[in-house]
Parts: C-alpha cells; sequence; structure tokens
C-alpha cells in the first residue's frame, strides 16, 4: 500500500514535470526585469539613442511577460524577463559608453589644449 | 582506413546539419556577436563580461541542438546575443576610462614637472637673494667696522666729518700724537686714499674753554698739524690737506661739565667733496694751513 502511493506520487510528478503546466509564475525574474527597466530610465537611457532602443525592448518584453504570466505561460513569460533584464542591463551600459567616451574626448582636448589655444 | 572515416563523419555531419532545422536569425546573431567581441578589446578589458556571453552562447547553441528552433532557443540566443553586446560595450567604457586614467596622468605629471620648475626658480632666486644679502650685509659690517675704528664719522653740509676725540689723541696741554692716536690716523688716512682724489681734507682743531684763550687757538693749530702731518706721512698727498686750528671757538658740547669739555677737545677731519680741478698738481709744495694762503711761500713742515 506504501509503496503503491509512492509510486502513484512519482507518477503525477513525472506527469506535471512533463506538461509543464505546474511552473510557478516568474514572479522574482520579472521583479528583477522591471528593476533593472527602471534603473535604466534613472540612468538617462532616454537621453542617448542607443540606449533609448534597448530600454523600449526591455520595456516591451516586459509587458509581454506580464501577458504571458496573465495566460499562464510561465515558462515563455520567464524567458521573456530574461529578454527583458539583458536589454535593460545593456541600456545602462550604454549609457555609461556614452559618458566615458565623453570624458575621454574631453581629456584628450585637456591634453592637447596648450597647443591647439595658441592657434586662432 | 582513416579515410573512410573521415568520409563517414563527414557524412553524418552533413546528414546532422540537413535533418536540424536551419539556425534562427538570433543565433546567427549572437555567434556573429560573441565572435566580434571575443575578437575586439574585451578579453582583455571585460574578461567576465565575455565569459558571460560565451556560457550564455553554448547554452544557446544547446538549446537549439535539443530544441531545434524553439521559441525558447530563440530567447536563449537573444540573451546571448546581448551578452555579447554587453562584453563589448563595457570593453570600450573601460578602454576609454584607461585613456581619461592617462589623461590625467599625464595632466598631473606636467601639473608636477611645472611646479618643480616653479619651484627650482624660486629656490635659485631665492639662493641668489640670499647671497646678495649675505654680501650686502657684510660689505655694511665691514664699512661699519672700518668706521667705527676712525671714530665718529658723521655726513654734514660741510663735507664727512671724522671727529677724533682729544681724549685719545693726544696729552693734556701737548701738541704730540700719542701712540693709540697713531692707528686711527693711518685707518683714516687709508680710508680718504681710497676715496675720492679730488676730495678736499681739512683738518681742525678744537680746544675746551679751559685756559686763556689765545693759547687755545695755539695748541688747536698745532695739534691740527700734527694730524697733517701724520695724514701726508701715511701717503695722504699734502695738497690735498688743510690744518686750521679754531681754539674754543667752536664747542659742540657744555664746557661747564667735565663731559662737556671732553666732548669738545678734539680733532675734525672734514672731506669735502671734490671738485676735480685739484687732481694732478702733486708739485705744487702747499702746506695749506688756511684756505687761499697757497700764494705764500711754505715754511716747509708745521710746528
Amino acid at each position: 500500500m506504501k509503496s503503491f502511493g509512492r509510486l502513484l506520487i512519482a507518477a503525477v510528478s513525472v506527469a506535471a514535470a512533463g506538461c509543464g503546466a505546474s511552473r510557478p509564475p516568474p514572479a522574482e525574474h520579472l521583479a528583477t526585469a522591471i528593476a533593472a527597466v527602471h534603473g535604466a530610465q534613472v540612468a538617462g537611457a532616454q537621453q542617448v539613442p542607443k540606449a533609448a532602443l534597448q530600454l523600449k525592448l526591455a520595456e516591451e518584453q516586459v509587458a509581454q511577460a506580464r501577458k504571458m504570466m496573465d495566460e499562464g505561460e510561465n515558462e515563455r513569460a520567464d524567458y521573456m524577463t530574461l529578454r527583458a533584464f539583458n536589454d535593460a542591463q545593456l541600456a545602462v551600459a550604454l549609457v555609461r559608453e556614452e559618458e566615458a567616451r565623453a570624458r575621454a574626448e574631453e581629456a584628450a582636448k585637456q591634453v592637447s589644449g596648450p597647443g591647439t589655444e595658441a592657434q586662432p | 582506413m582513416s579515410q573512410f572515416r573521415q568520409c563517414a563523419a563527414m557524412g553524418l555531419i552533413l546528414l546532422a546539419a540537413g535533418c536540424a532545422s536551419s539556425p534562427p536569425q538570433h543565433l546567427k546573431d549572437a555567434r556573429s556577436a560573441y565572435q566580434q567581441a571575443a575578437e575586439g578589446p574585451a578579453k582583455d578589458l571585460a574578461p567576465a563580461q565575455l565569459h558571460a556571453a560565451q556560457v550564455s552562447l553554448t547554452l544557446a547553441e544547446k538549446t537549439f541542438e535539443d530544441e531545434g528552433n524553439s521559441a525558447n532557443a530563440r530567447d536563449r540566443a537573444y540573451v546571448a546575443m546581448r551578452k555579447a553586446e554587453l562584453a563589448q560595450v563595457q570593453a570600450n567604457i573601460a578602454r576609454d576610462t584607461q585613456l581619461v586614467q592617462q589623461a590625467e596622468q599625464r595632466n598631473q605629471q606636467m601639473a608636477q614637472q611645472q611646479q618643480h620648475d616653479l619651484q627650482q626658480q624660486l629656490q635659485q632666486t631665492r639662493e641668489q637673494l640670499n647671497a646678495e644679502t649675505q654680501r650686502r650685509q657684510e660689505a655694511e659690517a665691514a664699512q661699519q667696522k672700518a668706521l667705527e675704528q676712525l671714530g665718529n664719522v658723521k655726513d654734514e653740509a660741510r663735507g664727512t666729518v671724522i671727529t677724533i676725540p682729544g681724549s685719545v689723541s693726544f696729552a693734556s696741554g701737548k701738541a704730540t700724537l700719542m701712540p693709540s692716536a697713531r692707528n686711527r690716523i693711518q685707518q683714516v688716512a687709508e680710508a680718504l686714499k681710497q676715496g675720492d682724489a679730488s676730495s678736499k681734507i681739512i683738518v681742525e682743531g678744537h680746544t675746551d674753554a679751559t685756559g686763556s684763550t689765545q693759547k687755545n687757538l695755539q695748541l688747536s693749530q698745532h695739534r691740527a698739524d700734527a694730524v697733517r702731518q701724520s695724514l701726508i706721512a701715511q701717503g695722504v698727498p699734502a695738497d690735498r690737506v688743510e690744518a686750521v686750528g679754531f681754539g674754543e671757538s667752536k664747542p659742540v658740547a657744555d664746557n661747564a661739565s667735565p663731559s662737556g669739555r671732553a666732548t669738545n677737545r678734539r680733532v675734525e677731519i672734514v672731506v669735502q667733496p671734490g671738485s676735480g680741478n685739484q687732481q694732478g698738481n702733486g708739485n705744487q709744495q702747499n702746506n695749506g694751513r688756511r684756505p687761499g694762503n697757497e700764494n705764500q711761500p711754505a715754511p716747509g713742515g708745521a710746528g
């Protein structure tokens, strides 16, 4: 009797894993993605064209992930949060890249400054 | 045999490739993005992120192998592509940050060099100033010392006046220079010889009011003469020096007190700025007893 019960539980578990319906909604991953999107917005991704594109993609994917979760497609939703997170992360990096590039240009100008200043 | 194996392997690969669905665009993009990042500066400047991109790409490839062109495989490929892009962007950030740091370092070095140069200049100027100050102080000290040895020296309207107190020059009532006075006279003579050669030197004898006016006048004249002779003996041209006795007529202190009388007993050597026309007539024998008696025959030495 006991062994039969175990067998039943195992069978049910395998079945559940197979169909994927029992996968819980990726609430934590969604929250992480939303936080990353927020971080990109705060970093000023809207003001840097390349970053603004990544931010837009991330926002769209967050919305899509939400829709998938509503529809019970939790696995797909999880992948979508992963995409959103990586786009948001790239958006922040693109902002930083732009800032670093501007600083490097400014520094190059300062170093060559005395020479170029003398010219009219 | 080995040729057959190679052939078989090739065949299997072709078969596998043919069987599998062609890789999704995302996977192709991910591969090329990773390749681009791996060939760029990310290897050195963003190695951790490049590794993460590699792991992500491997996962995407495996998912594609396992599931074919599934939605999950496409998502994994998409993520791998973004991670490769991120590696490249982070490498760019690292490179630009390095450039800024190098520029800052150069600026700092330049500023340090400038400051070093400036400090060196400052130090040099300071040393020059110190040397100059020391030279001046030494010259002033030497002059001061020489003046102190000469006795009292004053610049007055009639010229530079060197006062030799009577107490150190002559015994009471005598017109003979004491040995101690000879040193002073010698120093004065040296100073006069070094000074303006055209300057006129007047030796003035003064006494206090003790005793008869006539006697004092004579004594003062004799003392002035003695100093004049001494100066001439030390090499001062005779025609530059006159000797005048004023007796008690020009006191500089109150004759009522002993200290005042001591102050009044004195010989003053007045150096008048030269007019320049008295130079070069050293042949003229002139004892110069009084101004204006150059035409009188000189008796040849004072009494």
